[in-house]
């Protein structure tokens, strides 16, 4: 069972207006952290909050949520079995709307955070879950600067491929032949290939086409279409 | 201050929250809207009309500036303006004034803008 549907929904919540960060456990365990300052700051912040919700829980009182407005910030805190959902929110939130959104949040997802572990994880959170989560278009330049160069658009560049191959061999040869050289190549995800190593297999492809003369023709053609497509 | 059907609005002095987390016990002093915290080991004495809910907002109270004060600290936050507390039950609401907390203990569950402006109203 992945994580994949819960991370999607709390991201959705911190997109909500004035949400400034989230933070989601389960008892000791970080299930999904996105907050504003260090990690140290955020377990300094779930220990308290969880602290207060064990004194409810030590008088049989259930807490469903609790508003915090201060000068500086918002807190609400959301509770259901073990399960907390912090949100920070800043003026401009509706405080309701995130109340409503992330209570059911909690509750959609109940099932699969009674499956999660309670004590805190060897491995943090943020390294087991690949997740997007753009909080502001700095942040969008941040991650673009820092993101690597891949080939998202390789089905296209291999429908180029067997367009190209399609002149000198059937369309299934061609696919077979992108497969075969694929698989040699030991590329495991094509769709994760950086520019020079698409550029490279797709040459690599065209190396098997036995005549000169027409290999470098479809070369040159191909050549055009990498062009074309930053490659 | 506004008494809103069965629930009503309840002020405690500033004092309150300040030595809530020192263990202070609290006193309710004569009028019977007012509650005043006094250090020290005397039991509190309640003449309010549902004592209950009076000493539940002033342990509310107590309970919450004391967790709240930390939370502070480590968000580099500052004082509490507005809290809210809902269990399944019931709902704690309290807002920090010049006179000191005023607040409402009660079943309906409100929203959260509902139960601040609804205090805000009755504190002025």
């Amino acid at each position: 069972m992945t994580l994949n549907a819960l991370i999607a929904a709390t991201a959705a919540l911190q997109r909500l207006d004035g949400v400034a960060g989230i933070l989601l456990c389960k008892a000791e365990n970080i299930v999904h952290r996105q907050m504003p300052f260090s990690n140290e700051r955020a377990a300094a912040l779930q220990g308290i909050a969880n602290q207060m919700l064990d004194g409810y829980r030590q008088v049989k009182r259930a807490i469903r949520q609790i508003y915090l407005e201060f000068d500086g910030g918002y807190l609400l805190f959301m509770a259901q079995d073990e399960s907390l959902l912090l949100v920070m929110l800043t003026g401009r939130a509706d405080p309701d709307m995130v109340s409503s959104v992330g209570g059911a949040l909690l509750w959609d997802h109940s099932a699969l955070l009674a499956t999660l572990p309670s004590v805190a994880s060897a491995v943090a959170a943020e390294e087991t879950v690949e997740e997007l989560v753009v909080t502001s278009p700095r942040r969008v330049q941040e991650m673009t600067k820092t993101a690597v160069q891949v080939t998202a658009n390789w089905p296209l560049l291999r429908q180029q491929m067997e367009t190209v191959l399609n002149r000198v061999m059937g369309s299934a040869q061609a696919a077979r032949l992108i497969d075969r050289t694929l698989g040699a190549s030991q590329i495991g995800d094509p769709y994760r290939l950086q520019a020079p190593q698409a550029r490279a297999l797709a040459q690599a492809v065209l190396e098997q086409v036995p005549n000169t003369g027409k290999r470098r023709q479809l070369m040159a053609e191909l050549d055009r279409h990498l062009v074309a497509m930053n490659l | 201050m506004s008494v809103e059907n069965s629930t009503r609005l309840i002020p405690i002095s500033p004092q309150r929250s300040q030595s809530a987390a020192n263990g202070a016990s609290a006193s309710w002093v004569a009028d019977p809207g007012l509650i005043t915290m006094g250090q020290g080991p005397e039991a509190e004495a309640v003449s309010m009309e549902n004592p209950d809910k009076a000493q539940r907002f002033a342990s509310e109270v107590q309970y919450v500036t004391h967790f709240t004060a930390r939370l502070a600290e480590v968000l580099g936050l500052q004082s509490l303006r507005f809290g809210l507390v809902e269990d399944i039950d019931s709902q704690t609401a309290m807002l920090s004034t010049a006179e000191g907390w005023v607040g409402r203990v009660s079943s309906t569950r409100r929203s959260i803008t509902v139960a601040r402006s609804s205090l805000q109203r009755g504190a002025h």
